[in-house]
């Protein structure tokens, strides 16, 4: 842990002032706490989620990202939501497999020049 | 490179991520309106401004300041300000002598109602580890050099208890109003990792 990463990352100021640094990252705040209002969990039952994760994490690395951060607020929340047994395991494999498809078939679409690129009216 | 079946150039965290909340959606414990409307509410309505504001009734409020004090909360509600995050938040005061300054050494407890989401670095490894260890090595990386007569409180967040700093007034601000004292407050000012209130002109 060299002492300039703290000067650093403070200065890296685009990085600042983003609220969330990537879309995921976002929808998972968003459904954590959305959850939590619904009585899924409480945010204390959440937070020692959180902690166990970063502690786990922390006894082998660092959390040096934002990325490193949300990943373990993403192991979190699963084990949370999977707890209550609302998926079998094999669900939320085969559904990854469906996002990665659906994914790839909007670039593919796209590269085939189906999206015309124009303003819907002009007047 | 090259290859038919390209490795997707998604991040696995954020299909999971989708994929979680597709499921959630089809077996109907969240749309993603819910969703859409924390996001919403954190990137467009909460942030460091409202700490600020907080701040600076306390300066020239004498008997808000005392209610603050006592019982953070309860002050912040007065001016439309809270949330379900936080059970307990205590506001601790720098004097010329004292010198506070947050940080959640277990996770990253913030108060996010009062300042929105945390920065990057205040959720890093080094800055939760070391900050206990060493505060003023830490803040004078960070650019705040004390006296050595000056004490350094460092207050670790659990999720109970939340902490904000309130800094101290500046001198020779009489002329300012509530809402100009509040720009001059940020974020890093709340969390102790700035000390000097900067003035403009």
């Amino acid at each position: 842990m060299q002492s300039e990463t703290l000067s650093a990352a403070l200065r890296q100021s685009g990085f600042e002032n983003l609220t969330f640094s990537t879309p995921w990252s976002a929808r998972l705040f968003g459904m954590t706490l959305a959850a939590s209002e619904k009585g899924f969990f409480t945010l204390q039952q959440f937070q020692s989620a959180l902690i166990g994760r970063i502690s786990e994490k922390e006894r082998f690395g660092c959390i040096n990202t934002d990325d490193d951060y949300y990943t373990c607020w993403l192991e979190a929340l699963q084990g949370l939501l999977e707890e209550k047994n609302l998926w079998q395991v094999h669900q939320l494999r085969e559904r990854e497999v469906e996002v990665v498809e659906a994914a790839e078939h909007r670039k593919e679409y796209q590269r085939q020049g189906q999206y015309t690129v124009q303003p819907e009216v002009v007047k | 490179m090259g290859h038919k079946h390209a490795h997707p150039e998604k991040a696995w965290q954020a299909i999971r991520t989708e994929a979680i909340e597709s499921l959630l959606n089809e077996i109907n414990v969240l749309t993603s309106e819910d969703i859409d409307k924390v996001v919403r509410h954190y990137e467009e309505n909460v942030g460091p401004k409202t700490g600020a504001k907080v701040i600076a009734r306390a300066w020239v409020d004498p008997e808000f300041k005392k209610r603050l004090l006592a019982d953070g909360l309860a002050a912040c509600a007065e001016l439309g300000i809270g949330g379900p995050e936080t059970e307990l938040l205590h506001v601790v005061e720098n004097t010329s002598k004292v010198h506070n300054v947050v940080v959640c050494t277990l996770c990253s407890c913030y108060p996010w109602p009062i300042l929105g989401l945390p920065p990057v670095w205040y959720k890093s490894s080094a800055y939760r580890s070391r900050l206990v260890r060493e505060p003023r090595k830490v803040l004078s990386e960070l650019g705040v050099e004390l006296q050595e007569d000056v004490e350094i409180r460092v207050w670790d967040s659990v999720s109970e208890i939340r902490y904000l700093v309130m800094p101290e007034k500046p001198d020779h601000a009489e002329n300012l109003s509530e809402a100009e004292l509040a720009e001059l407050i940020t974020r890093d000012h709340m969390i102790g990792v700035a000390r000097h209130i900067h003035q403009a002109g």
